[in-house]
């Protein structure tokens, strides 16, 4: 029943959303598929002069000098060692390429848009606006993160890069 | 291959139209000092007749309309039935700015001019004083090569809302029509040229390394075959970008020439250099402070005839624009016989804003230099002219942005002259690499004037001020770059690692550094692209390990440091 199939998974599509989940600190985190381009084992960065502490540098990606961002610093956690899990995720916002730096990749996940709720009032990590939404699969608890807020550094627009 | 006939065919007539339009407008200037030129007056006909032909041909029928009625008085004046006087050049050039802004409206359908029929009505009365005012039927039955024919009439809708100024329009539009090179068949052959022998390089370099007897003296050789040829092929692609400064410099006569009248004043423009050869990303870049230098040397470098008849000079002010090459940069000078700066008000005006202090000991560079300051304007009255909110610190961030510099030499009551020095090409720059800490830089090595390793008797402290290291006697001020940038470095000491003497706009710094790598040709990649503009990094590029190191901008170094 192939037909039966196709108009499962176009409503699946709709209903769902699909997000690549990461762990930092334990806790379990996800951004839009879509606006991932590709996951790179960590390399070799360039610092930026008078960066905030949390640009890592800028990274060559095949000719592309694309900054890179700490999430762990981000959300003012502790910091860790880099280390073999240590991943960077490649995402674009509006024509922006960016990078950020997760404990490790952990899994594709289809959230249904029903079990999605509302952001925390009050989060374990110290900036809470990135946050979009709770998605609550089983026991997992996956915080959805918004890129553009979340790459949102000094002199950009959030609303630019969001809208972007 | 499946090409849009037509649409190849428009793009074809808008480039050509440009390029007659510009003959156009260049022809009128020239006519105007030159009225009795024959060859001058054929020229401005043809091209006229140019544009006539091609826009009919191509269904172009307002723009084909509009231009028989500039050619029908051309044409008159060619023929000497009609004199040539300034107020019928004026009106031709005025029909010149319009059918630019009609040409643009067949282009990508912006607003038509407003002043069409008003101008085909002028010119009409040329030829017959006495044409009553007849709204018009233009039937164009005149075919000289059998291009035209078209009996009714061209639809000339006035639109709501036109254009302010239909020139002023016309003019940014026509700079900005470039979005093609057209390239010399030459050029094109000599880069396949190379290629086929990049191509030989490379299979001798395979060759050399397969073969059971290679020796590394022979791969050796194969590969710096190949080294010189992409060296070569590098600068065959970039001379691709290089266009003639011509193409800016072919807007000045016309906005002198008007700025020239609304002020009363009679100004000369001359140019030379015009074939020097820049990027044209750097020529579409340098046309808007080049733009605001030469306004600003009409309106406030030169005076009114009767001021200069008072100091004894002639009553046509001058304005010299030349373009020449100077050691792998590219100079471009403003020079006028005017009033020259005031170096006494200037500094009494940098004192009164506290831009420095009453006692400051300056030269006369240092002194103009202070006109470049945000913020800083002598002009009495501001008028129609200046007041257009781009000021010389505009200009001047306009230059440092394309690598370039600019310095000011005035004598009082003899005249000014503002140079631009500008690198020929943004996209690669001969670098200096340097390592600070763990990190590469590279510095501009047109800046670089040499490295050292000083004395600890060579350092002389200043309290809260910073360092000094003494160079053949001269005392220059150290640059840490790594506290300005906030990254960590090892030579906290210079003595320990090295000095590199920088020249920024003709004062010396010396940048301390824990070791120079070498030099290199780099390609300089944005850092704005995906992140945001670094103060003191003019950008970034890949280094051949793969690794990224940052551009120091001189210029933005400076201004970090003190």
């Amino acid at each position: 029943m192939p037909d039966d199939r196709a108009t499962d998974s176009m409503a699946s599509a709709a209903d769902n959303g699909q997000f690549l989940t990461f762990t930092l600190q334990n806790e379990e985190y996800g951004i839009e598929i879509l606006k991932v381009q590709e996951i790179k084992g960590f390399s070799k960065i360039t610092p930026i002069p008078n960066a905030p502490p949390f640009v890592r540098g800028v990274m060559n990606l095949r000719g592309t000098v694309v900054p890179i961002i700490d999430l762990r610093a981000r959300f003012s956690m502790t910091e860790k060692d880099y280390d073999q899990f240590t991943c960077i995720i490649v995402v674009n916002v509006g024509t922006r390429v960016v990078g950020l730096v997760v404990d490790t990749v952990s899994d594709v996940l289809n959230i249904p848009n029903d079990s999605i709720a509302d952001p925390p009032e009050l989060a374990s990590v110290g900036d809470s606006s990135c946050i979009t939404g709770m998605g609550k699969l089983g026991e997992r608890i996956v915080m959805l993160l918004d890129t553009g807020r979340l790459v949102g550094v000094e002199g950009i627009p959030a609303d630019e890069m969001t809208a972007a | 291959m499946n090409i849009d006939l037509e649409e190849f065919h428009a793009a074809f007539f808008f480039e050509e139209v440009a390029e007659h339009l510009t003959g156009l407008e260049d022809g009128l200037l020239q006519l105007e000092s030159r009225p009795e030129d024959d060859e001058l007056i054929h020229g401005i006909f043809r091209a006229a007749h140019s544009i006539k032909g091609t826009g009919g041909a191509l269904g172009f029928t307002e723009v084909a309309g509009f231009t028989h009625h500039v050619e029908t008085v051309l044409d008159q004046m060619r023929q000497r039935q009609l004199s040539t006087t300034s107020e019928r050049i004026e009106l031709l050039l005025k029909a010149t700015d319009a059918l630019s802004c009609l040409i643009d409206s067949a282009k990508d359908g912006a607003a038509v001019p407003d002043n069409l029929d008003e101008i085909v009505e002028s010119l009409r009365r040329q030829i017959d004083p006495n044409a009553e005012a007849v709204t018009t039927v233009v039937a164009v039955e005149e075919s000289a090569d059998g291009l035209i024919m078209f009996d009714d009439e061209p639809t000339l809708e006035a639109p709501a809302v036109a254009p302010a100024s239909a020139g002023e329009a016309a003019r940014s539009k026509v700079a900005n029509y470039n979005e093609s090179i057209r390239v010399s068949v030459a050029k094109v052959e000599e880069l396949i040229n190379l290629v086929g022998e990049l191509v030989i390089a490379n299979s001798m370099v395979q060759q050399a390394y397969a073969s059971d007897d290679g020796d590394a003296q022979s791969l050796q050789e194969a590969i710096a075959a190949m080294d010189l040829t992409t060296q070569q092929l590098q600068e065959q692609v970039m001379a691709v970008r290089m266009m003639p400064i011509a193409n800016v410099f072919r807007r000045f006569p016309r906005i002198v020439r008007d700025l020239a009248s609304t002020l009363g004043k009679n100004v000369i423009l001359e140019t030379s250099g015009e074939e020097t050869e820049l990027d044209k990303q750097v020529i579409e870049e340098v046309s808007d402070p080049l733009t605001h230098l030469i306004r600003n040397a009409v309106d406030h470098g030169l005076e009114t005839p009767a001021q200069r008849i008072a100091a004894g000079k002639s009553p046509e002010g001058r304005i010299h624009l030349r373009a020449f090459h100077e050691g792998g940069n590219v100079v471009i000078e403003i020079a006028d016989d005017g009033a020259g700066i005031n170096a006494q008000r200037v500094r009494q005006k940098a004192i009164d804003r506290g831009l420095i202090a009453a006692d400051a000991v300056m030269t006369d560079e240092e002194t103009n230099q202070l006109i470049m300051l945000p913020g800083f304007s002598t002009a009495e009255k501001i008028t129609d002219v200046s007041g257009r909110g781009v000021g010389m610190d505009v200009v001047k961030r306009n230059v440092e942005a394309l690598n370039g510099s600019i310095s000011i030499r005035s004598t009082q009551g003899k005249g000014s002259c503002f140079r631009i020095r500008l690198p020929l090409t943004m996209a690669i720059l001969d670098g200096l690499a340097m390592r600070l800490g763990n990190d590469v830089y590279v510095l501009p090595l047109l800046s670089v004037v040499e490295s050292l390793r000083p004395e600890p008797k060579h350092i002389v402290h200043i309290a809260e001020r910073g360092e000094l290291v003494m160079v053949r006697g001269e005392p220059l001020p150290l640059i840490y770059t790594h506290r300005l940038f906030n990254v960590t470095g090892e030579s906290t000491n210079p003595c320990d690692g090295l000095v590199v003497i920088v020249e920024h706009q003709g004062r010396k710094y010396g940048i301390v550094v824990d070791e120079l790598i070498g030099q290199l040709q780099v390609v300089m990649k944005s850092l704005e692209a995906n992140y945001e503009r670094v103060d003191g990094v003019s950008g970034a590029t890949i280094l051949g390990d793969g690794r990224i190191a940052m551009i120091v901008d001189i210029a933005g170094l400076v201004r970090l440091a003190f």
